[in-house]
């Protein structure tokens, strides 16, 4: 039933107290704001925990959101923001990051996705697809993306290596993301 | 890094993007960034499309190209010890293991061994009895030597002539002794006479037992080279 609604008519029957709507939303873009948190913080359990920061926050503000903007956007801003929290938090108080950390035992975690039975097979499938979109590139865009995620080389080395400009070597890589990311939205919704 | 104003795209920061999401970016560059990020909605739709991709290939890498965890295997013991009987337990006692059964049986062996070196086993009675072996040879040898170097030998008496003294055999005396006679003549018959009675000498052995120390009463019967070439000597005169 919620799967074939949009993301607006979900925050609007979420507004009216429909739980299962909004948590059709989380359901649905859990995984892009867990991926936008990762790419700020570069720590997954730091990224888990400003996502589900980041839908406890969007539950909370569900009146404000005036449908200027669409839905994405407004969960992006708010996972925005979570993460700058985050990072600002940890660089100001560094030291009582872990004591923290530990103080915080009560808090109610989320099982990891890869643990969770029925995300397994859609993990699998999606590293189907992700191998094939790779594949699929052409070979000065695939090339730097396996130097640069699989071989852990900086941007200089990359463009010591293939021997081409520095920005050149930049601007491959988000061509080369872009196209995936072409190729990975014409999956279904919970697999992409 | 120029940071652009918000536009409909991405304001022209793709290379911003990436090198932000690799955490490539200076320290002042990271800070305009993400304060364009709280401003742009557009570069945050795009940094978030960018950064899923991103996570895309990154789990794709952590799931199918990390190595593997090494396994940790737990072995159950069972701590819980069969009951022994007394019998079992008693055998238990003599259950030494092999080296200390060697060493064992090598310390009574040499203590054994001392018992009787120190009780004269081997120092007086066993070397007494080996003592006593020559002296047991020497009765049974005649009083008198068989021949010296004076003595002649005896001869047979179905021979007419007398045989010639042979020379010492020993080897010992060999320098000393004097060279054979050289005999001058003799007929052949004489000298077959004297081959004939020298065989039956060989034959007829000392009745002793030889020693070790008795060559200077053994007489050498054996033929020589000087005898035959004192019998050429003969013969051509």
């Amino acid at each position: 039933m919620y799967r074939d609604l949009s993301d607006e008519q979900l925050v609007a029957m979420s507004v009216s107290n429909d739980q299962e709507a909004f948590g059709e939303i989380v359901r649905r873009w859990d995984r892009k704001i867990f991926a936008l948190c990762f790419g700020m913080l570069t720590r997954e359990d730091e990224a888990r925990d400003a996502a589900q920061e980041t839908f406890i926050a969007a539950f909370r503000n569900l009146k404000n959101f005036r449908g200027e903007a669409k839905v994405s956007s407004w969960l992006h801003r708010i996972a925005v923001n979570q993460c700058l929290t985050t990072k600002r938090r940890k660089r100001t108080r560094s030291e009582e990051y872990l004591d923290e950390e530990t103080n915080e035992q009560e808090r109610v975690f989320l099982a990891p996705d890869n643990l969770v039975p029925s995300n397994i097979a859609e993990q699998g499938e999606r590293l189907v697809i992700v191998r094939q979109a790779v594949s699929s590139l052409p070979i000065d865009l695939r090339q730097v993306v396996v130097m640069k995620e699989f071989e852990d080389m900086t941007f200089q080395e990359i463009s010591d290596t293939l021997d081409v400009p520095l920005s050149t070597v930049k601007s491959r890589l988000y061509t080369a993301l872009k196209q995936l990311r072409a190729k990975l939205e014409r999956l279904p919704m919970e697999v992409a | 890094m120029q940071m652009i104003n918000k536009t409909k795209d991405n304001c022209g920061n793709g290379d911003a993007f990436v090198a932000y999401l690799y955490g490539e970016l200076p320290l002042n560059d990271r800070e305009r960034f993400e304060d364009h990020l709280l401003d742009c909605t557009a570069c945050t739709d795009e940094f978030a499309s960018v950064a899923d991709s991103r996570y895309s290939v990154y789990e794709w890498r952590k799931l199918d190209f990390d190595p593997l965890e090494t396994p940790v295997f737990q072995i159950p013991y069972n701590e819980a010890k069969a009951s022994i009987g007394w019998f079992e337990a008693f055998k238990g006692i003599f259950a030494i293991g092999p080296r200390l059964a060697t060493a064992g049986a090598f310390a009574v062996l040499i203590a054994v061994a001392g018992f009787a070196f120190i009780n004269g086993g081997f120092g007086s009675g066993e070397l007494a009895k080996i003592d006593e072996v020559p002296a047991v040879v020497d009765n049974s040898l005649p009083s008198e030597p068989i021949r010296t170097e004076s003595a002649t030998v005896e001869p047979n008496t179905d021979t007419p002539e007398p045989i010639v003294p042979l020379p010492e055999s020993n080897e010992f005396a060999k320098t000393e002794e004097p060279a054979a006679p050289r005999r001058k003549s003799v007929s052949p018959k004489r000298r077959a006479a004297t081959v004939v009675a020298r065989n039956v000498q060989q034959v007829q052995a000392p009745d002793t037992v030889p020693r070790l120390n008795d060559f200077d009463d053994v007489t050498d019967t054996s033929l020589r080279l000087s005898d035959l070439v004192a019998d050429i000597g003969s013969l051509d005169d």
